[in-house]
């Protein structure tokens, strides 16, 4: 097959040039005429003949199709197709490796122990990643070789990074039991529920108690005689009682989102954070979406949502339920695990101008019981409290 | 062997001379010419058989060429055949 080429020939003399291309027996399918260039469309073959026998020109191909194209393109972006190929591979491989451990504990000691036993089935930075049958035994071995230390351990990859998440085994010290301690109250209250693991209780359900009386006493007694003594050890739950003091305003500021979404792109480096277009929104609330992250460098996707800020009035029963809103939540911000509001009432209301003044009655259901150490005050704490039952 | 040349008869068949000039509006097609004497943008002279063919015109410029064939497009104002 005649494979058919763009030819330049260098040469400002165009008629001339034809007239011998003409003698030495050319075909031309098409001719173009540039300021110092001549451009023909034809056949390999011929390119050659023009190169053999115009020797004094200046001819190479301009232009080329097929394979000829490939051929010549390829010879052209040798360099850059070599240097994507090695990228990809090199990425595909990075892809594989892992970059950096995060071994998820607070303790150095157990930061260290992970990091030796990692080290030792071969997880570590600048290795390949293990497959997750691997990673289960190796899971298994570690937590075999620290059964003393270790309770619970988790190994996965987000990314390049290789996330260990591990628990710590408690471990209950015997010696804390020799220690002499009572569980006093930290707050005057009424007792709700008692639950007692060691020691002697002195108080009971629905007692009243005054900020630090004992509750639960460290000291074992029989026949009013200290046999042994312990740690005091139990959960105390009374009603506690908080008055609140809360000034509304009647004007309440708010924010209102127009219709208006701007979207923009940002990236991290260092966990330093730069937009890439201006924003042109005065007031936005900006919600990001990563679209890729390596290491300390993150691409994200923002979209903000432009609001603006108003002001409303609001009505005495508005503002009153916005104040007890806020005492509730400024309680609970106290409050624990298993601890709750019981009740709430409005003591006192006073309306201005402009606020309201509120006084709000909160009961609450809270652990009082604290750790005090030391054993004191049985006794007297324990008499005090049967009298006050009577 | 004997070649039957079906090709040159079919040639023969179809072009019953031994050289022709087509005019079209802005073209010329001249077939089976000897020798390109002269080509310029206002000027071209062939060699036909025994006669110079001149072809005067404007913004004469070749687009297609084989040994034997050209086809010229351009303004053509004139086209004189001389004995040599």
């Amino acid at each position: 097959m005649n494979k058919i080429v763009w030819v330049k020939i260098k040469n400002k003399r165009y008629y001339n040039t034809l007239i011998k291309l003409n003698e030495i027996g050319i075909t031309l399918y098409e001719t173009k005429k540039d300021k110092d260039y001549l451009l023909i469309k034809t056949s390999l073959k011929d390119y050659q003949r023009i190169k053999k026998y115009l020797v004094s020109y200046e001819v190479e191909i301009y232009d080329s199709s097929g394979f000829l194209k490939i051929k010549e393109l390829f010879k052209k972006y040798l360099v850059f197709i070599l240097s994507s190929i090695l990228s990809i591979v090199i990425l595909m491989l990075a892809n594989l490796m892992v970059f950096k451990i995060d071994i998820k504990s607070n303790k150095e000691s157990i930061r260290e122990l992970l990091k030796e036993e990692l080290k030792k089935y071969g997880l570590k930075v600048g290795t390949l990643k293990h497959n997750h049958k691997d990673i289960e035994v190796i899971v298994q071995n570690i937590l075999e070789d620290n059964k003393d230390t270790l309770e619970w351990l988790e190994i996965k990859y987000d990314g390049l990074i290789m996330v260990v998440n591990v628990t710590e085994k408690t471990i209950f010290n015997n010696e804390d039991e020799k220690d002499e301690c009572d569980i006093v109250s930290k707050k005057d209250a009424k007792i709700l529920s008692m639950n007692l693991y060691r020691g002697v209780a002195l108080k009971e359900v629905n007692d009243y108690v005054l900020k630090g009386e004992t509750l639960i006493s460290g000291a074992i007694t029989h026949n009013e005689e200290v046999k042994n003594t312990t740690c005091a050890s139990g959960e105390v739950y009374g009603e506690v009682w908080y008055k609140a003091k809360i000034e509304v305003p009647f004007l309440e500021n708010y924010i209102e989102y127009t219709n208006k979404n701007r979207y923009n792109l940002s990236i991290n480096i260092n966990d330093k954070e730069y937009a890439i277009f201006k924003s042109r929104l005065e007031h936005k609330k900006i919600s990001k979406t990563v679209l890729y992250k390596l290491n300390d460098f993150q691409i994200n996707f923002l979209k903000e949502k432009e609001y603006k800020e108003s002001t409303r009035v609001l009505t005495q029963n508005e503002a009153m339920n916005k104040g007890i809103n806020l005492a509730i939540e400024k309680v609970n911000l106290r409050l624990g695990k298993n601890e709750e509001i019981i009740t709430k009432k409005v003591l006192k209301k006073e309306v201005n101008d402009s606020t309201i003044y509120l006084e709000i009655f909160i009961v609450t259901k809270e652990n009082i019981g604290v750790v005090k150490e030391g054993i004191g005050g049985l006794n007297n704490d324990a008499n005090t409290s049967r009298k006050n039952n009577e | 062997m004997k070649n039957l040349h079906f090709k040159s008869y079919m040639e023969n068949f179809l072009y019953d001379l031994n050289n022709f000039i087509t005019i079209y509006d802005d073209t010329l097609h001249v077939f089976n010419f000897n020798k390109l004497n002269k080509l310029s943008d206002t000027e071209i002279i062939l060699k036909i058989g025994f006669k110079l063919v001149l072809i005067e015109g404007k913004n004469l410029r070749v687009s297609k060429m084989t040994k034997q064939e050209l086809l010229i497009n351009g303004d053509i104002f004139k086209v004189e055949f001389k004995n040599e």
